[in-house]
């Protein structure tokens, strides 16, 4: 493990100064240590520098002999990042074989997976049933509070959302959840001052949370205006949204 | 740093940083963050909170660090409260380890009562003792520094209202090594000061280093020719330690020349009980000598003096 340290140093510091080398020094770590962590830190730079596939391939080699779950979470992440299906649920399988992983990176994928692979829906499912451990990582449990949150929104369930937005404004900075307010405040008739700090977010992403907010509230007409100007930014993430919001109403 | 001196902090600073880490993870625990005990922080196995980086540093810095405690504010009820008592956990650890030091040193003090073999023992713990509570001063108070990733930076905005709890960890590597900086120039002494004064003050002395401070007291006022002052300091340090033949020879010495001689040769008697050397063989056999004199001088005064009884 010692032996390791001067490697993954020198990989981390290769890896700030974008060097592919990098990747020859993290490798040499994992070899050394055979730590998960330093495992998932040599497959996040095969991944950026050399590709997905390579970074899945090694992934897979090296759990082959030292079977780790951070090394099968990780791959699988890798996996569902490039669109790979199988292999990330192949993954999700190998990790929920061994004990909870440390960083929290079997969860990432079991939401992932349901994010990405699963029907509309399946992500909040995922979410909830996940939302009810209390050992989560701060990652995921980031990512579950705002799936809930949007969930709650899309399906007209403003008391809960505000609650969720002020939970997760009680614990940082999240434009998102201001926007929630913001656009709760407005149905209500009351001024909206949380939302000169939701503005924070890049024009799509500002005009993709707002649709969806005017959406949950029945506000069909900005609905339609934030739809129409996120078309202008990004086609596809105004489809994507258009799906999710009558997926939701159909749901209802 | 020397290696007898890492060495030295080495003890104080593995329970410091194991304690302050445990205390981090289990006060997450009980207030319904679980995420510390998954990865196997709510323990007292110092492996699982050294850094290997940070326990290096012990050996080449005059300061070490832990792995930090993760915790995750969404499992927190109230998360600007909750996080709050996380955070200040760590530090009131160490300064509940600087109290249990000061506790137990009201034992090991009195490192002289018992016997010679003992106060080796006792003087060496009462040593660690010392260093284990002034190590953890040391991290108690840098810890809470409102410098991230130290303690203190996640404390403060728990108090002031309307800033967030939650800090990225972009940056933090700047934040270190001007940390590191500061502990260099000593930009730090001031505040580190004031913690190592307090401690300091409660901490007891041991019997053996105030017998020694006595004893060094009092061979200056014996060289200054205060003979009450010097048998006060010499009575005080052999009070502290009644196995102390250094300061026993001195207020013999000082019995000699204040001609006392009988107490002068108690003392050097029991001196010489303890160690044998010729310096105090020498003395022994000045007040001998001298109370030889004496008696002849006083034999010699009755026989020059008329008989006072009836003539026969």
């Amino acid at each position: 493990m010692l032996l390791s340290l001067p490697f993954l140093w020198a990989g981390r510091l290769a890896g700030m100064f974008g060097s592919p080398l990098c990747v020859a020094l993290l490798k040499t770590a994992w070899r050394i240590s055979l730590d998960g962590r330093t495992g998932v830190t040599a497959l996040g730079a095969i991944a950026k520098y050399v590709g997905p596939a390579e970074a899945i391939g090694c992934g897979l080699a090296w759990m082959e002999k030292h079977p780790r779950a951070e090394l099968a979470a990780y791959a699988g992440i890798v996996a569902a990042e490039a669109g790979l299906a199988d292999i990330a649920r192949n993954m999700l399988t190998a990790s929920s074989q061994f004990p909870p992983d440390g960083m929290g990176l079997a969860e990432t994928l079991e939401f992932s997976v349901a994010k990405r692979f699963e029907p509309l829906g399946a992500a909040a499912d995922c979410a909830r049933r996940l939302e009810s451990r209390n050992d989560l990582s701060p990652t995921v449990s980031g990512m579950i509070y705002t799936e809930l949150l949007w969930d709650a929104v899309l399906r007209g369930r403003l008391d809960e959302a505000r609650g969720r937005a002020e939970h997760i404004l009680a614990i940082g900075d999240a434009p998102m959840a201001n926007l929630v307010l913001a656009a709760l405040s407005h149905n209500a008739g009351q001024s909206a001052g949380h939302m000169a700090k939701a503005s924070k977010l890049p024009p799509a992403e500002l005009h993709y949370y707002s649709f969806l907010t005017a959406s949950g509230t029945g506000d069909d007409e900005r609905a339609n205006e934030h739809l129409a100007r996120l078309t202008e930014f990004n086609t596809g993430l105004a489809e994507y949204a258009a799906v999710q919001v009558s997926a939701a109403r159909e749901a209802e | 740093m020397r290696l007898e001196k890492a060495m030295f902090l080495l003890p104080g600073l593995v329970i410091g940083l194991s304690l302050h880490e445990f205390a981090h993870a289990w006060s997450a625990r009980l207030l319904g963050d679980n995420f510390s005990r998954r990865q196997g922080r709510v323990s007292l196995n110092p492996f699982r909170h050294l850094s290997i980086l940070g326990t290096l540093a012990i050996f080449l810095l005059p300061i070490g660090w832990g792995k930090p405690v993760q915790v995750n504010l969404y499992n927190f009820r109230n998360p600007k409260r909750d996080y709050l008592i996380t955070s200040l956990a760590g530090p009131l650890a160490n300064i509940i380890v600087v109290l249990c030091c000061i506790g137990l040193a009201q034992i090991t003090r009195n490192d002289c009562r018992y016997g010679a073999g003992a106060q080796a023992y006792l003087t060496s713990a009462h040593s660690m003792l010392i260093a284990i509570a002034l190590i953890n001063t040391v991290l108690a108070a840098i810890n809470l520094l409102p410098i991230p990733p130290l303690d203190g930076s996640k404390i403060w905005p728990c108090l002031i209202p309307g800033l967030k709890p939650s800090f990225g960890s972009k940056g933090i590597m700047i934040f270190i090594i001007a940390i590191m900086l500061l502990m260099h120039n000593g930009a730090l002494d001031p505040v580190l000061r004031v913690a190592f004064n307090s401690t300091s003050y409660y901490m007891p002395y041991p019997d053996s280093a105030l017998c020694e401070a006595y004893d060094d007291l009092g061979a200056k006022s014996l060289d200054n020719g205060d003979l009450n002052q010097a048998n006060v300091l010499f009575s005080a340090a052999v009070d502290h330690n009644p196995r102390a033949h250094r300061s026993l020879r001195n207020r013999a010495e000082v019995y000699l020349i204040a001609g006392r001689l009988q107490l002068a040769r108690t003392d050097i008697e029991a001196a010489l009980a303890f160690r044998e050397t010729p310096e105090y063989r020498q003395l022994q056999q000045k007040i001998a000598e001298a109370i030889r004199l004496r008696d002849a001088s006083i034999i010699r005064q009755a026989a020059s003096q008329p008989a006072s009884g009836p003539a026969e």
